[in-house]
């Protein structure tokens, strides 16, 4: 029968006699004093620098987005400045040739623009001078640029001439919020980028199709 | 130099002193090879001294001890894949070893004629007196493969003595 508790006694008797030469010992000692001795290792903190890289690297790519957006978002404004700029000198030469007979327009659009909410930008002044509705600018940008095809229902492209009629013709009174019940009207197509259908009705209507909204302004 | 152990600092020539010994051992049975269990005991005092310069401390004696005994082992490891060419001279050692230590009973010799894992559990358990938990961390398993290291083991012994007409 083999005694287990005994055999495992006996190994550790004889396990014990596995020890390392004294000689052995004293040279690893002074090997190690030795090595401890010498200057502390300086090691190169690579997962600091990894970190530092890596924050910097966030920083530079935030910064480069600011920037690009903020100069995206100047031109842009400058874009629409100056739209705005040419839409309100359009409508007003637009009105000086066919509303002459109104002397005080100049002096009643001015009180016009005070009343009307500026910060608003949906909302079409009335009158002729502060046309800053967003759709009319961009449309106006549309038929300007020679990139944008303007044709008539018939698919026909406008050219200068009818373009500039056109664009003299899109002087907007007010928004409305309802389809106004019209007969007749005429349409045009501006394709660009993306299409932007416009119909304009008999009775002064202008309906603008862009991506499925619409968008309707009564005409001056 | 010094090293940190829970609240003493220790000098590392202490240290040398106390677990040579200890080493030596885990690394003879581990690698059955004088000179090879030479080379971990100093590689692995070579490696406390790196990470206490880079500012390693340890909880207490007993983590120190087995993070010792961890690295010696996996050294070993290292150390056995290199010098698969000096088997020869290993199994030469196994004998002087077993010469060394030979009494009436043998049982130095039968614990070295088990496979690797199972004799290094048996001489931490028995000889190191460590727990199943303590050797598992060590060995970097699982306390239940430790346990199965140490039942085949036993078994393992049982089967060779009865074959050599020790036990009946």
């Amino acid at each position: 029968m083999w005694d287990e508790k005994k055999f495992f006694e006996d190994y550790r008797k004889e396990a014990d006699k596995i020890q390392p030469d004294k000689n052995f010992v004293e040279d690893t000692v002074k090997m190690i004093s030795k090595e401890s001795s010498k200057g502390t290792i300086v090691t190169f903190p690579y997962r600091f620098v990894a970190i530092v890289a890596s924050v910097m690297l966030v920083v530079a790519c935030i910064g480069i987005w600011a920037v690009h957006n903020n100069i995206k978002k100047n031109d842009e404004s400058k874009v629409a400045h100056e739209q705005e700029i040419f839409t309100k000198g359009l409508n007003a030469a637009a009105n000086n040739g066919t509303d002459t007979e109104d002397s005080n327009a100049a002096a009643n659009n001015g009180t016009d623009t005070e009343d009307s909410n500026a910060a608003d930008d949906e909302k079409a002044s009335v009158g002729q001078m502060a046309v800053t509705d967003s759709t009319i600018a961009e449309i106006v940008q549309m038929i300007d640029d020679s990139e944008v095809i303007v044709s008539d229902e018939e698919g026909n492209p406008l050219d200068d001439d009818q373009r500039a009629e056109l664009k003299s013709s899109l002087i907007v009174e007010e928004k409305v919020s309802d389809m106004p019940e019209y007969g007749s009207k005429t349409t045009y197509k501006l394709i660009g980028d993306y299409m932007i259908t416009l119909h304009i009705t008999d009775d002064n209507y202008l309906v603008v199709d862009k991506e499925s909204e619409q968008t309707i302004y009564r005409l001056k | 130099m010094t090293l940190k152990c829970g609240e003493q600092e220790v000098l590392i020539e202490d240290i040398v002193r106390k677990y040579s010994a200890m080493l030596y051992h885990v690394a003879m049975i581990r690698m059955q090879n004088q000179s090879d269990a030479q080379e971990v005991v100093q590689d692995t005092f070579l490696k406390l001294v790196s990470k206490v310069k880079s500012g390693m401390s340890f909880a207490d004696e007993e983590h120190l001890k087995a993070w010792l005994l961890t690295v010696a082992i996996n050294r070993g490891k290292s150390i056995v894949m290199l010098a698969w060419n000096r088997k020869t001279e290993g199994l030469d050692s196994i004998k002087q070893v077993a010469d060394d230590t030979k009494s009436e009973s043998y049982a130095f010799e039968y614990v070295q004629k088990l496979p690797k894992n199972y004799r290094i559990a048996i001489d931490l358990f028995y000889y190191e007196e460590m727990t199943t938990e303590q050797i598992a961390v060590t060995m970097k398993t699982k306390p239940a493969t430790v346990r199965s290291y140490l039942h085949r083991g036993r078994e393992k012994l049982k089967q060779m003595m009865e074959a050599d007409g020790y036990v009946g």
